[in-house]
């Protein structure tokens, strides 16, 4: 399988996981909109990736679930529990897709349907919603302003414009901002621009001030290409489809190019702007030619007014001269600076504005709007001119219309109208002011409420990237913890050498110095072990995440009602062992739910609430993990479990009528034990509580329940906190170590022979006032056994399975640390052992499975 | 490769990717009066045009390619 493929299921399984928990919380609170949000992002997360393979349905189907949650997500369709069941059945779907996925590397095409009808029921819900076509909003980022134009040389700019005028061409003014890594996707972004369609005008210049060449990273990019292309919004729009994100587009007029540049602070001819915007007015185009190139020849070629001059020669010299446009570069003089095209553009331009129209306003367009809020108020500032007094009003309410359409503030183009009415009529400008003095205030004219909403994703996107998760191979893991197995295992070999030094070689000091180096070693192969320990370490909240599902249907299913309650999820554990968890508590889970708790009329008769409680506890005790699995349901019938196994011929009559309840509950562990009167196909198969027990005690975990009939059952599982390390007591037999795992040794006494009682054949003796049975390990192993005369046994107490057995070996040694390494191959078969660990001197040991030994 | 580097110049061939950027950046940062010739050159990958930016070598000889000169040239000549 391709990494791709492989990194695709497992992180849309992660996502999945979170959908799964994120829609049983929006069950209960549909008004949860982080919620909402996660599970949103995270199905687009996966529809956005799938679309890498040829997987449709999967994509068809994340993508219907997808717009269910968007419309959820804005209010548009009305919340319904139904909603909730659909969901997770498609995701569900989807689970089982992705295993298919991981064996076949592809989906059956037929699976095209189900995903499209699987979406049709998803879809149902959205009927009725307004289906107003989305708009595709490409251009995000927007220019602040267009003065930048400025940069290119007036002639070429020039010859640009005089193209345009004459072959009417389409003009888009970009800036790419490459991202900074982006040549490690392959791109390389001076080749996209240079095959720009109809590229007339480009600057390439660095993002940031340059550092020193000897500095320099020269895989990342820090350019920015800015240009002008003699193409359509749209054309641009394609080609740069691929880095939506970090271009900027704007489709202009011929008219954005005239950018006067030049040396400003020449004194303005005074009446020339008056009488030209006159002139304008009254469109005599050849007396403002005629006066323009007069003034011209006044001014040095080189000032900002020849520049503007020029520019305003160039726009008359079209057939058509657009007069908004010559008024805009003719109010542009007094100041020396401008015009202000983008307003221009902002104003007449409809398709941009249309584009941007599905979005709240950055930051910039924030700005922009206030720039051109301002801008009006100082057009309306300027002296008063009786004859472009109307021109003037209707220019500015145009423009502030547009503007205010453009920022969605509707609401206000009632009053402005008013005021521009009022402005005409009484010739005074108050009530506009009033209303842009209003506008520039408003700091903030955004009633929307996806405002805050969008800030707190952005936090979260944050949040997001601040967490440093390394995502590792397991193997990789796992072979560094056999090589600190081994450094442990090789460490373990100096007291061995230390001793050496000192016994043949005579050497006291060496020895010493050698015991010292060892106590380094040894400390910070502790922590190294600790460390990678911690690794593999994983809260046991990753099981319990499937419960709340599991507790939701099976519930439903059996229409009982069922509170699960979770509590410890942040318990850690090793990662094997979490693993081998989650079956045998899913298994405890559905006992607890079907034959637990009972039927809600059941409970409430017997003065129970209706409502059933299932706890789920997790904690550390010592070095081991304990989860208890709590409910108030019925308990264990221990009646039926006794007669049960007496007819199964488990035990004899009298057997069981020695044994108290608690004893006969710990048999629903054994095999073949059912006790449901039917079998349903939730649990009862009678493959129950034994699964429960092997798979647990294969960790080395143990499990126990207490039951009380009519009050609640009780399960708790006892794992240890991490396999790696094993403590065992080592024990000399026939001259050699073999390990006893430690957690079984209770104690070690040494056993006169003739404390050994024999009762029939078997052998006991009393320890502290009880009759323990006694068993010989060379016996048990099939060894010979020498006479030991006399001398006392040296004797193992163990407790296996809540028995306590004295166990006979021929010598006790130390307890170590090992790492159990399982047998496998052809010796795998043994199941008297446990594992083989390495000793310090190179020699293997044996550890037994005294569970099985017995 | 698409870029000879002889003593004090660097002639430019064809295509340039972006595997020479570091290679010439390593030249460049040893030959203080470095120059490129890239009269055989048809285009350059955005990370070598990056380092010719901030080296700044004189170009002796532009691209023939009439197109790549006309966008490369100007950026080139800039701040001399």
């Amino acid at each position: 399988m391709s990494p791709l493929l492989a990194q695709f299921i497992a992180e849309s399984r992660d996502q999945l996981e979170l959908i799964g928990v994120g829609l049983l919380a929006i069950e209960n609170h549909p008004d949860d909109l982080d919620r909402l949000n996660d599970v949103f992002r995270a199905a687009h997360t996966i529809k956005g990736s799938s679309g890498l393979f040829e997987i449709k349905p999967i994509t068809l189907l994340v993508h219907a679930a997808e717009d269910l949650l968007d419309a959820l997500r804005s209010q548009e369709v009305r919340f319904e529990r139904a909603m909730v069941d659909r969901l997770l059945d498609a995701f569900d779907h989807l689970s089982q897709w992705l295993d298919e996925m991981e064996r076949n590397e592809s989906l059956p095409e037929s699976l095209e349907t189900t995903a499209r009808e699987l979406g049709a029921t998803l879809r149902v819900f959205l009927q009725g919603r307004d289906v107003a076509a989305p708009v595709e909003s490409l251009t995000a980022p927007v220019f602040a302003d267009l003065v930048w134009i400025g940069q290119w040389a007036e002639a070429d700019r020039a010859a640009l414009y005089h193209r345009l005028a004459t072959s009417a061409e389409p003009l888009t003014l970009f800036r790419y901002t490459p991202d900074s890594q982006c040549f490690f996707n392959g791109e390389d972004p001076f080749y996209q621009v240079r095959q720009l369609l109809g590229l007339a005008l480009l600057d390439i210049a660095p993002v940031e001030p340059w550092p020193p060449l000897a500095e320099l990273d020269a895989y990342r990019c820090a350019l920015r290409f800015t240009g002008v292309a003699c193409a359509s919004l749209a054309e641009l729009t394609t080609q740069f489809r691929y880095v939506p994100d970090q271009v900027t587009l704007l489709a202009a007029t011929p008219e954005t190019l005239a950018v006067p540049t030049g040396r400003a602070g020449e004194t303005v001819h005074g009446g020339f702007v008056a009488e030209a915007l006159t002139l304008v007015d009254q469109e005599d185009w050849a007396s403002l030619r005629g006066i323009t190139e007069t003034l011209l020849d006044t001014y040095d070629p080189d000032t900002w007014m020849a520049s503007a001059l020029r520019w305003l020669l160039r726009m008359l010299d079209s057939t058509m001269p657009d007069p908004a446009a010559v008024r805009l570069l003719l109010d542009a003089i007094p100041a020396q600076q401008g015009p202000d095209w983008l307003q221009a553009l902002m104003s007449s331009s409809a398709p941009v504005v249309a584009v941007l129209l599905q979005r709240p306003l950055s930051e910039i367009e924030q700005a922009a709007f206030q720039r051109v809020v301002a801008e009006q108020a100082r057009v309306l500032d300027l002296p008063e001119d009786p004859a472009t007094w109307a021109g003037r009003i209707g220019s500015v309410c145009a423009s502030l219309a547009n503007a205010l359409r453009y920022v969605r503030r509707t609401d206000l183009l009632e009053e402005l109208d008013e005021a521009e009415e009022i402005a005409l009529s009484v010739h005074t400008a108050e009530a506009l002011r009033n209303v842009l003095a209003r506008l520039l205030d408003d700091e903030q004219p955004l009633p929307d409420e996806e405002a805050p909403l969008l800030a707190k994703v952005e936090g979260a996107l944050i949040d997001k990237s601040a967490l440093k998760t390394l995502k590792v191979d397991q193997t990789k893991v796992d072979r560094l913890m056999d090589l600190i197995g081994e450094l442990v295992v090789a460490k373990n070999s100096l007291p061995y050498l230390a001793r050496r030094a000192e016994r043949v070689y005579g050497s006291r000091d060496l020895a010493r110095e050698i015991k010292d180096q060892y106590g380094v070693i040894n400390r910070i192969a502790q922590e190294l072990q600790g460390s990678i320990m911690q690794v593999r370490m994983m809260p046991v909240g990753h099981v319990f995440q499937r419960f709340p599902r599991l507790v939701r249907d099976l519930s439903k299913k059996l229409d009982k009602k069922i509170r699960l309650v979770v509590e410890g999820e942040g318990t850690e554990a090793d990662k094997n062992i979490i693993e081998t968890l989650a079956d045998p508590l899913i298994h405890i889970l559905r006992n607890s739910i079907d034959h637990g708790i009972e039927p809600p009329e059941e409970r409430l008769a017997r003065g129970k609430p209706g409502e059933g409680q299932i706890r789920v506890k997790a904690y550390q005790d010592n070095d081991n993990v304990a989860i208890e699995i709590t409910d108030d349901g019925r308990g264990v019938d221990s009646a039926a479990v006794k007669n049960k196994l007496v007819r199964r011929g488990l035990l004899t009559v009298e057997q069981a009528d020695g044994l108290s309840d608690h004893e006969i509950v710990q048999w629903i562990f054994a095999p073949g034990l059912s006790t449901a009167d039917q079998i349903s196909d939730i649990s009862g198969r009678g493959v129950g509580m034994d699964v429960v027990r092997t798979s647990v005690e294969r960790v080395g975990g143990s499990v126990t329940v207490h039951s009380q009939r009519g009050v609640g059952t009780d399960i708790r599982l006892t794992l240890p906190l991490s396999m790696a390390v094993t403590h065992v007591m080592a024990v000399e037999l026939d001259g050699k170590l073999i390990g006893v795992p430690m957690d079984i040794v209770v104690e070690t006494v040494r056993l006169a022979p003739a404390a050994i009682y024999t009762i029939k054949h078997r052998e006991a003796f009393i320890l502290r006032d009880r009759l323990t049975p006694l068993m010989r390990l060379r016996r048990l192993l099939e060894m010979t056994e020498p006479a030991t005369g006399g001398a006392a046994l040296a004797t193992l107490v163990v407790k296996i399975r809540g028995e306590s057995v004295g166990i006979v070996v021929d010598n006790f040694r130390e307890g170590m640390e090992v790492i159990l390494k399982p047998l496998d191959g052809v010796l795998a078969g043994l199941k008297h052992y446990a594992g083989t660990a390495l000793l310090g001197d190179g020699s293997v040991m044996l550890v037994l499975n005294l569970k099985e030994l017995l | 490769m698409p870029i000879h580097f002889l003593k004090s110049v660097a002639c430019f061939k064809g295509v340039c990717t972006v595997e020479e950027a570091e290679p010439l950046l390593q030249w460049l940062q040893d030959q203080p009066r470095a120059k490129i010739k890239l009269r055989e050159c048809t285009h350059l990958h955005t990370a070598i045009l990056q380092v010719l930016l901030v080296a700044n070598p004189p170009v002796t000889l532009p691209p023939q390619d009439p197109e790549l000169a006309r966008w490369l040239m100007p950026a080139l000549q800039n701040d001399r």
